[in-house]
């Protein structure tokens, strides 16, 4: 988690929400003031989707080809969880309270019945709970500093895996809570996680060639 | 003056301020929320000097030099204004309301006794008051867009003059409000402001060379 150090400025504060580009910070509310009840609306609104961090409104980098490939990543996740019947698996648009006040909303994430309240799926809009594994698809406005400061949260939570999908280079990063060194892996490689979802694999060949799919040659 | 646009991101706030450096933007109060009371608070701390500004805290940028050459023209300026009882001048931390919302501090300004109410200096922090003349200094993080605004709204507020003085070029540059264009002056090019301050002549040269002052040989 970032450090609390002195917030004067808007610099402290964007240093804090790790450079994210400005346009990604709602004006209003006031960065700052917004609350968990502003982002349930504006997400609502379908205008944008956004995350509440430090009480800002931080939109989420979105682009094409990073939904393409989260859709790709749901879908495989789905085709190995629901037959199995071990959990549910969660789309970009599904925000989770990691703590108070701090809300994210990861691109995918696959939480087991053990983690839901009640073995069910919640019926809260915001769930307060911490996946086992989180997916993010980088985008173009994605920082690395964002990404850190993303990734000590999700671990703080209780997330046990996140993965990185690097769509401009084709490579993931795979990251195990309390394992400092990150897996790096390129696209003859498979992702998959032995502890979370044991039999579970994501070759990455698959997955990226879903951008290089083009229609039948006529 | 910056038109009113939607402001939806942080980006369009800084834009609106002339895109100035995040660091000159003060976090709490929230920016877009700082009322006048905000702004005295701060000014009172002594931690900075503020403008407040689509109800953004904004910091002066403050430097050695530039406060030298703002205090060398006040006290010329000052010296003839009082010697005439023409009115008096203000500092660079002189708050005045331009308009409803909008507390300007430049780095020196002249206002004449036909503006003020009873002839008297006003004992508000924040009186209501557009000079006759405004002198910004300007620092490495002013940027042209803020300026431009800024002289837009001593115009529109019913400035007649505003000089940009620029160290770095040892220049001036004059904004009439009754001409198209700005005039640039340096060296030994004659200033007179016949409008404001009749009689009153200086030469850019005479006050830039105090820069290059040096003490006594021990």
């Amino acid at each position: 988690m970032a450090v609390a150090t002195e917030v004067n400025t808007m610099q402290d504060v964007l240093d804090r929400l790790g450079g994210v580009p400005l346009r990604r910070l709602r004006a209003r509310p006031e960065p700052g003031r917004a609350t968990e009840a502003d982002l349930i609306a504006i997400n609502a609104s379908g205008e944008t989707l956004c995350e509440l961090v430090d009480g800002v409104l931080v939109e989420k980098g979105v682009g094409f080809a990073e939904s393409i490939l989260a859709g790709a990543i749901i879908a495989l996740l789905r085709e190995f969880v629901i037959p199995r019947n071990l959990g549910v698996v969660a789309s970009p648009d599904g925000m989770i309270r990691l703590f108070p006040g701090l809300i994210r909303a990861p691109d995918v994430a696959f939480i087991s019945w053990a983690r839901l309240p009640g073995g069910g799926v919640p019926r809260d809009p915001v769930p307060m709970l911490a996946p086992e594994l989180v997916v993010e698809v980088l985008s173009e406005s994605n920082t690395k500093r964002e990404m850190e400061r993303k990734r000590q949260e999700y671990f703080s939570a209780g997330v046990d895996v996140v993965w990185e999908i690097d769509p401009e280079t084709r490579t993931a990063q795979a990251y195990r809570r309390g394992v400092a060194p990150a897996l790096q892996l390129d696209e003859s490689a498979v992702l998959e996680s032995a502890d979370v979802l044991p039999g579970f694999q994501l070759p990455l060949s698959r997955l990226f060639g879903e951008l290089d799919r083009k229609r039948d040659s006529r | 003056m910056a038109t009113a646009t939607d402001v939806l991101s942080m980006q369009d706030v800084l834009d609106r301020l002339g895109g100035v450096p995040l660091s000159r933007l003060r976090a709490r109060p929230a920016p877009g929320e700082a009322t006048e009371a905000d702004l005295i608070a701060v000014n009172d701390s002594g931690t900075a000097i503020c403008e407040l500004v689509d109800g953004v805290l904004v910091e002066k940028p403050m430097g050695n030099r530039e406060s030298l050459l703002a205090m060398s023209l006040g006290a010329m300026i000052r010296a003839f204004a009082r010697a005439h009882k023409l009115g008096f001048v203000t500092g660079e931390a002189g708050t005045m309301r331009l308009m409803p919302g909008l507390v300007r501090a430049p780095d020196v300004a002249f206002i004449s006794w036909e503006r003020v109410p009873g002839r008297r200096v006003p004992t508000e922090p924040i009186p209501d008051l557009s000079p006759d003349l405004a002198i910004e200094v300007l620092s490495a993080s002013d940027t042209r867009a803020e300026m431009e605004r800024k002289i837009g709204e001593y115009f529109a507020s019913g400035t007649t003059f505003v000089w940009l003085v620029e160290p770095k070029t040892r220049t001036i540059t004059i904004h009439d409000r009754d001409e198209p264009e700005a005039r640039a002056f340096s060296g030994s090019d004659a200033i007179v402001l016949n409008k404001v301050l009749p009689g009153f002549r200086i030469t850019p040269a005479e006050f830039f060379d105090e820069l290059d002052e040096q003490g006594p040989p021990n």
